[in-house]
């Protein structure tokens, strides 16, 4: 291992991830769910207005402070540039089957690890499916699957500055509440930090990641392609040693598999669920959290799976796919067959032939 | 960057555009809302009259229930249950009584059935908040139903308890619902 400052910076993510992952639980968010991008986006989608489920309901100030915090860094880092036109209806309908998977599973890739750390064993199903996710998505990158390339000449110039100025303009919601943004008063959306850790939270590992490019997908892709020389097995190993001490120390850590905190114990369908988020992940270029800093960075590719992840987060609630503590519902199995069938169709469709 | 007579109309009229947003939208600010326009305040009367209906509805069975007539209590609750079926108040009434009974089981079944159609029984502060009542039926029954089911994993019976009290056992864990 080299201990350069990319390597630095890396595990330097992955450090603030687990730490914050789990402090913003111990200062108010939900149990295990400290930073959930699908959890963040099913609450905001419901602050607003765009599902009807009271418990659901917030404008989440992480997820404003992930994507202007990478804004800031790629504009102080010079590395802002507009750029996308590559496949973007798949990658909108790839944002909502993300959201789709996370729903089923309860929480996407970085919630599952925090709640793998705070001893919830039935995330294991999706610890397995993620990494068989990633794996069939490399498989097929390797077999030609393309979704086009990124190209600066096929975004219209500045183009990517329209994602940052939405959540710039969600950030102004959260500061001038309008009437028509909605808050829940009771359910889990009722439990958050104080906004201003929250927004400084989001802000700082936007910042964070957007110069790393830290993501667990990608940690898992990097480490199934190089192993040990992989710059990112040491942020997800720094990530999980940061999350499970952490958890340790303010007594969050309790083993089991049963009656843990926002999990239900389909197994197959948790393994199912993050099988298509690791998947998909591969072949657009990075889980949620990931989509969401690219979008920051000037990606309207990204920013396209963002605003598909905002109508997964609506009709996940809205049509009753999300997966509780009861259970999966038959419309979140569903869904889920949907996924596959986009991504089997989608990378038959996509391959590049000789 | 040379800019041609179209560009300087455009950016005179961003700059009007720009200058009309934020007009209106300081007037749109919080303190000009009406409390009839804002969602928070309509939720609120509605919840409001949720819980007086509620109390109306189910006085009966509630005044039975705080006499220790559980029997009769459970008659009452019937009949409101003929008018009201699937309310989930009625199926945490009757978790309740089947709980001062000591039908352990019948009351996880009933909590469950009222917490999957609200979860405002298993929030701290609901005014109908079963919470309490909640986690000392998982912490009672929880070690019991472990160890029956561990001698008899065929019993269906027995499975569903377990699972029973695992999700309600999950459910004031907390977490994302």
């Amino acid at each position: 291992m080299r201990l350069d400052r990319h390597m630095m910076t890396i595990i330097l993510s992955g450090l603030l991830l687990g730490f914050f992952g789990v402090m913003l639980s111990v200062w108010g968010n939900p149990e295990n769910s400290g930073i959930c991008v699908s959890c963040f986006i099913e609450n905001s989608a419901g602050a607003l207005g765009l599902h009807n489920n009271p418990r659901l309901q917030y404008l989440r100030p992480e997820l404003v402070g992930f994507v202007l915090g990478a804004f800031a860094s790629a504009l102080l880092r010079r590395e802002f540039r507009s750029r996308g036109g590559s496949a973007p209806l798949f990658r909108f309908a790839s944002g909502f089957f993300l959201i789709v998977g996370c729903a089923v599973f309860i929480g996407c890739p970085i919630k599952l690890f925090l709640r793998f750390t705070a001893g919830d064993l039935t995330s294991l199903a999706g610890v397995v499916g993620l990494i068989v996710g990633v794996w069939c998505g490399l498989k097929g990158l390797a077999s030609g699957v393309e979704l086009g390339r990124l190209s600066p000449s096929a975004a219209p110039r500045g183009s990517g500055l329209l994602a940052p100025a939405v959540f710039l303009m969600f950030l102004l919601f959260i500061f001038i509440s309008p009437s028509f943004l909605i808050a829940s008063e009771k359910g889990s959306s009722a439990q958050h930090a104080p906004l201003l850790i929250s927004l400084a939270v989001g802000l700082l590992l936007g910042f964070i990641a957007q110069g790393s490019r830290f993501c667990i997908t990608g940690s898992v892709r990097d480490i199934l392609l190089m192993g040990r020389r992989a710059p990112l097995l040491w942020g997800g190993t720094a990530f999980l040693a940061t999350a499970l001490l952490v958890n340790f120390i303010s007594g969050r850590f309790n083993p089991g598999f049963a009656g843990q905190p926002g999990s239900h114990q389909e197994y197959l369908w948790s393994f199912l669920g993050m099988v298509l988020v690791g998947w998909l992940s591969v072949l657009i270029g990075g889980c949620p959290f990931r989509q969401l800093v690219k979008s920051g960075e000037g990606d309207s590719d990204a920013a396209l799976v963002v605003a598909g992840m905002f109508l997964g987060g609506a009709l996940v609630q809205g049509w009753n796919l999300a997966a509780t503590s009861a259970g999966v519902p038959i419309g979140g199995k569903i869904a889920i067959i949907a996924g596959f069938v986009l991504v089997f169709s989608g990378s038959i469709l996509l391959r590049e032939r000789e | 960057m040379k800019f041609d007579r179209f560009d300087k109309i455009l950016i005179s009229l961003l700059a009007i555009a720009a200058v009309a947003l934020l007009a209106y939208t300081a007037q749109s600010f919080p303190a000009k809302t009406t409390a009839i326009e804002s969602r928070s305040m309509e939720r609120e009367l509605a919840s409001q009259a949720r819980v007086g209906l509620l109390e109306k509805l189910y006085s009966p069975v509630t005044v039975a229930l705080q006499n220790g007539q559980y029997q009769e209590a459970l008659l009452k609750l019937e009949e409101v249950n003929i008018r009201y079926p699937g309310e989930a108040h009625g199926f945490i009434l009757k978790g309740e009584i089947l709980y001062r009974m000591g039908v352990l089981d019948g009351a996880a079944a009933g909590f469950i059935r009222g917490i999957k159609l609200s979860g405002d029984y298993i929030d701290k502060n609901s005014p109908f908040s079963k919470r309490d009542i909640i986690a000392i039926l998982v912490e009672k029954s929880l070690p019991p139903a472990q160890t029956a089911y561990k001698n008899s994993h065929s019993n269906p019976a027995l499975k569903e308890n377990l699972s029973n009290l695992n999700y309600l056992k999950s459910r004031l864990a907390g977490g994302c619902e």
